[in-house]
């Protein structure tokens, strides 16, 4: 275990370096030797960020892209838990899916934004259906899996219990399989910021996407550095939270190794 | 473990049901919307655009891209991830820095890398080698921290040099993750060269999906789709057999 002094030196000693970086960035473009319509200083791209944030122009369009995310994600978790259950029970459906099923994951989900701008045009509607896709197989992979190989004691017991499928799967298989879905909401999640980002960019959808493509097609370098920033600040917010949520969600897992944990 | 034929065999039926449902739905009118393609029509689309030698041209420019980006992000994330596992210094010099750039969506840096270096290949391989990098140097990195240090008291035992432990034993103990991250960090290269190819570069497979869409040719957008998903597919196929080869003697091991 590290003290916390001690981490606080290594974030010191490994912010170090990005500052450097940074200064060097700056200087350079100060004193003329790197091209800053091209390479914007540091400091111009936090006078553009203060700029967009104005009037919250920056924030309408960050919430746009992060809804336009979470609720494609979360459509798609609840169609994978779903599907997944049924194939986890079924090795009939199983069998009968899976392979399909890796072949539609091999199809990059943005290649179907395009599909999606022949039917519904541009729009909420064409990045949310992106992001839906992306986001089902890893959950649904992982959902399936777990719920086929649920302890047969487990599945035992609820037959003793004289258990309703429905209620095998709802208040057993799932449950047993939280922290297998959870990975995998994790790994969509990541993924749903980055497809909702790239469908409003191929279909100038406004959002973050949008916004980026037309900093750029005005070549306003320094708003453009500004918003990838930005990107990269929600992604990290978004991946730290599901870390967090994760951790407090499969608590009593790592409990139930040992002797039976009352529920509270 | 069913038989792999009989697996074969009922994925087939599940896709000919599948798309026969589909053309019957379409063909018969039951079933009619213009932007939507049926099988019999965009697989005859595929079968023209071979012809006129355009699909092979398109698929040959973006799976070369595919293997350079590829190739950069496997020695750069090789490289780094090892070194962030062995030493203690780069790691904490580094790990911040890593930690945000890891999050930056990559296709974001699509308009940067053409304000950089204009609608050209390199802007294709920079960003697909970038976001190919992250998981080459995780698996590498936890592959290398949890190799089991009794193997390192082995190599003491035997006297053999640092040079010598890194090959013989670190190298062999690290390859399984190593590979099962370059499988990820290959299919991730495919899907960031064909975003590219759609928001920026104006070339390859990912652009002609996006052409054919916006001069409304359904036929010709379905056919990529369906090319692009084969491709993929095989890209992935490949690399499984070869990661199966290469650590087959792990596996079996194992069991």
């Amino acid at each position: 275990m590290k003290s916390p002094s001690r981490r606080g030196l290594d974030l010191i000693v490994g912010l170090g370096l990005p500052v450097v970086f940074l200064l060097g960035w700056e200087l350079g473009v100060r004193s003329g030797r790197i091209d800053g319509t091209i390479f914007s200083a540091p400091s111009d791209v936090v006078e553009s960020l203060r700029e967009l944030s104005e009037g919250g122009a920056l924030r309408a369009e960050t919430v746009t892209t992060a809804s336009r995310a979470l609720v494609g994600w979360g459509l798609a978790a609840v169609i994978a838990v779903l599907v997944g259950s049924l194939m986890g029970r079924s090795a009939r459906i199983y069998s009968a899916v899976a392979p399909l099923m890796e072949f539609a994951r091999s199809v990059p989900a943005v290649t179907l934004v395009p599909v999606g701008l022949l039917l519904f045009g541009a729009g909420s509607t064409t990045t949310v259906l992106a992001v839906l896709i992306a986001s089902v197989w890893p959950v649904l992979i992982n959902t399936s899996s777990a719920v086929a190989s649920t302890d047969p004691l487990l599945l035992d017991t609820s037959k003793a219990l004289g258990f309703s499928r429905t209620r095998e799967v709802c208040s057993i298989q799932i449950p047993q399989a939280t922290p297998s879905i959870l990975a995998g909401l994790k790994t969509s999640l990541a993924l749903a910021l980055i497809v909702a980002v790239v469908a409003e960019m191929i279909g100038s959808a406004g959002g973050l996407g949008g916004a980026i493509i037309e900093a750029r097609s005005r070549f306003r370098t320094a708003d453009v550095f500004a918003i990838v920033l930005v990107l990269g600040a929600v992604g990290l917010v978004v991946n730290l939270s599901i870390e967090f949520a994760e951790r407090r969600l499969t608590r009593w897992q790592r409990d139930s190794s040992g002797e039976v944990v009352a529920s509270s | 473990m069913r038989p792999r034929t009989a697996t074969t065999f009922s994925a087939l039926t599940t896709a000919a049901v599948l798309l026969g449902v589909w053309e019957i739905a379409f063909a018969t009118g039951l079933l009619d919307f213009e932007s939507i393609s049926r099988p019999s029509r965009f697989l005859s689309e595929i079968w023209e655009i071979a012809l006129s030698g355009k699909l092979l041209d398109e698929t040959v420019h973006t799976l070369q891209v595919v293997a350079i980006a590829f190739t950069i992000a496997f020695i750069v994330g090789l490289t780094v991830g090892a070194l962030m596992a062995l030493s203690r210094t780069t790691r904490r010099l580094l790990l911040p820095t890593t930690t945000f750039l890891r999050f930056v969506p990559p296709p974001a840096l699509v308009p940067l890398t053409i304000i950089i270096f204009g609608f050209a290949m390199r802007s294709e391989v920079l960003v697909a080698a970038y976001a190919a990098t992250w998981p080459v140097m995780i698996s590498a990195t936890t592959a290398v921290a949890q190799i089991d240090p009794r193997l390192h008291e082995v190599g003491k035992a035997l006297g053999l040099n640092r040079a010598q432990v890194f090959m013989k034993l670190t190298t062999p103990a690290s390859l399984p993750l190593v590979l099962s991250g370059a499988r990820i960090a290959l299919s991730v290269t495919f899907v960031v060269v064909i975003t590219v190819e759609m928001i920026g570069v104006p070339e390859g497979l990912g652009y002609e999906i996006v052409r054919s869409s916006q001069s409304l040719r359904p036929d010709e957008t379905y056919a990529y789709l369906f090319w692009i998903g084969l491709v993929g597919a095989a890209l992935n196929f490949l690399l499984r057999r070869i990661e199966g080869r290469v650590v087959g003697w792990q596996l079996s091991d194992a069991s």
